[in-house]
């Protein structure tokens, strides 16, 4: 691809509307030529900048109440103060170990374990937090002690919290099986589904827009390495199933398993 | 009971979304609350009719839109605007880039210079701007809200960004930071 073909398609890549082929063309581009890499970064951090200085008002607080009190849903009032207070809570208490979590995807120090959905699925064990139905709406455990459902609970639970369609994937052929899910609103990343398998391995499975997905540069690093990942078209428009594993080997044989090159 | 509550439930995650939306496209607080709030409304009557599995959030702005244009625009009685994009030739394509130093600079001075060049954009390039970049919708989705082909919704989006470009730029210059870098 030449300059100027990247330059006409920044704005398609940066949205999300180029298919996988043409968006890996610009990528490779972006990752070669080093001026058109800065406009991209430009474009990125204008983007930001318009957003932060023109796009990030949020509601006045009276207007939920005032849209409660319309003629239309007078017989739904929204949930009472205190209601609302624990769901909050609630929300504050996923973002923060989202974040943790994120964290640990992003940037595990050497001594942690590799494998971050057992790291995940331990740390769940012992504090009862995190991958927890009993304790968030958002968020699914499969341990026993908070999972009740015995068929595609992971399914039913995105059916029931989501209100659009995501994904997860049925890895059993491959050894792994769910242990959680949960379900991010931020833009960026929709849905996240935790695998593990009894030799101790992991598999962490995002749906992220495609333009995150083919950001230039490692998108996940674990034990400050990066992670070997797999891509896979969602089926949903502007949207990548992202898979990280803990070893090649294990993605060599996701990608076998499931006729990726 | 269970289905009001379960549009509440749905509706409020994207609340600061539509509000935002809404004050981008009629400039007033209190124009924007009642703008959203005939958008709940709508969004309820018809909630039996929303597909499950459909994308939610591009629901309720493609009956945001409508309401904004449909209603809105003729209670406030806005003349409509000439979508030029459609209509005038491009004489000057050339497109200044920013550097992420300049834009850092930029952020820095910008106050309230990106609401203001926004602000000035047509209603119809605005809103497919604000619905992109803000909200992330896809062009299939801003399609479909707008009730415009995909080609009308890049064209507008062009057109909207090459503008606050040039007038960001031009703002860049004036405090004397600019390195300019056209594109054609």
């Amino acid at each position: 691809m030449k300059c100027h073909e990247s330059k006409r398609h920044l704005d398609l890549f940066m949205d999300g509307e180029l298919s996988v082929p043409e968006n890996l063309k610009v990528l490779e581009h972006l990752n070669l030529c080093r001026p058109c890499a800065g406009i991209y970064e430009g474009e990125k951090a204008l983007r930001a900048a318009l957003c932060a200085g023109a796009g990030r008002e949020t509601a006045p607080a009276g207007l939920a109440e005032r849209l409660a009190g319309g003629p239309a849903l007078e017989a739904a009032p929204l949930p009472t103060i205190g209601r609302r207070r624990r769901r909050w809570s609630s929300v504050a208490a996923a973002a923060v170990f989202l974040l943790v979590m994120l964290t640990l995807l992003f940037t595990t120090p050497a001594e942690m374990p590799k494998a971050l959905a057992n790291e995940i699925s331990e740390k769940h064990i012992q504090s009862h937090e995190g991958f927890c139905g009993a304790h968030r709406d958002d968020c699914l455990c499969l341990c026993a002690r908070c999972n009740t459902e015995t068929v595609n609970p992971v399914g039913k639970f995105f059916q029931r919290r989501v209100p659009y369609e995501v994904c997860s994937h049925e890895l059993k052929d491959l050894g792994y099986e769910a242990i959680g899910a949960e379900f991010w609103s931020r833009k960026e990343l929709v849905c996240l589904t935790v695998y593990h398998n009894a030799a101790g391995n992991s598999i962490t499975h995002g749906l992220v827009t495609t333009k995150i997905a083919m950001e230039p540069g490692p998108l996940f690093v674990c034990d400050g390495a990066e992670r070997p990942v797999v891509m896979m078209p969602s089926g949903k428009h502007g949207m990548t199933c992202v898979f990280v594993f803990d070893s090649e080997s294990e993605a060599t044989r996701f990608r076998m398993a499931r006729d990726l090159k | 009971m269970e289905t009001q509550q379960e549009f509440a439930d749905r509706v409020k995650p994207h609340l600061d979304s539509l509000y935002r939306t809404a004050l981008r496209m009629t400039g007033e607080k209190s124009s924007a609350e009642d703008l959203v709030q005939e958008t709940f409304l709508k969004a309820f009557r018809g909630f039996g009719q929303f597909e499950p599995g459909s994308n939610f959030k591009a629901w309720l702005f493609t009956i945001l839109t409508h309401a904004y244009i449909n209603d809105y625009r003729k209670r406030s009685r806005s003349p409509l605007v000439t979508d030029f994009a459609e209509v005038e030739p491009e004489g000057n394509d050339e497109t200044p880039h920013f550097s992420a130093e300049d834009v850092e600079r930029l952020a820095d001075r910008l106050g309230d210079q990106a609401k203001r060049a926004l602000d000035r954009l047509p209603p119809e390039h605005r809103l497919v701007f604000v619905l992109s970049t803000f909200e992330d919708l896809s062009y299939k989705e801003i399609s479909a809200a707008l009730g415009v082909p995909i080609g009308t919704v890049m064209s507008r989006l062009f057109r909207a960004r090459a503008v606050l470009r040039r007038e960001l730029a031009d703002f860049a210059r004036q405090e004397g930071f600019f390195q300019e870098k056209s594109d054609r």
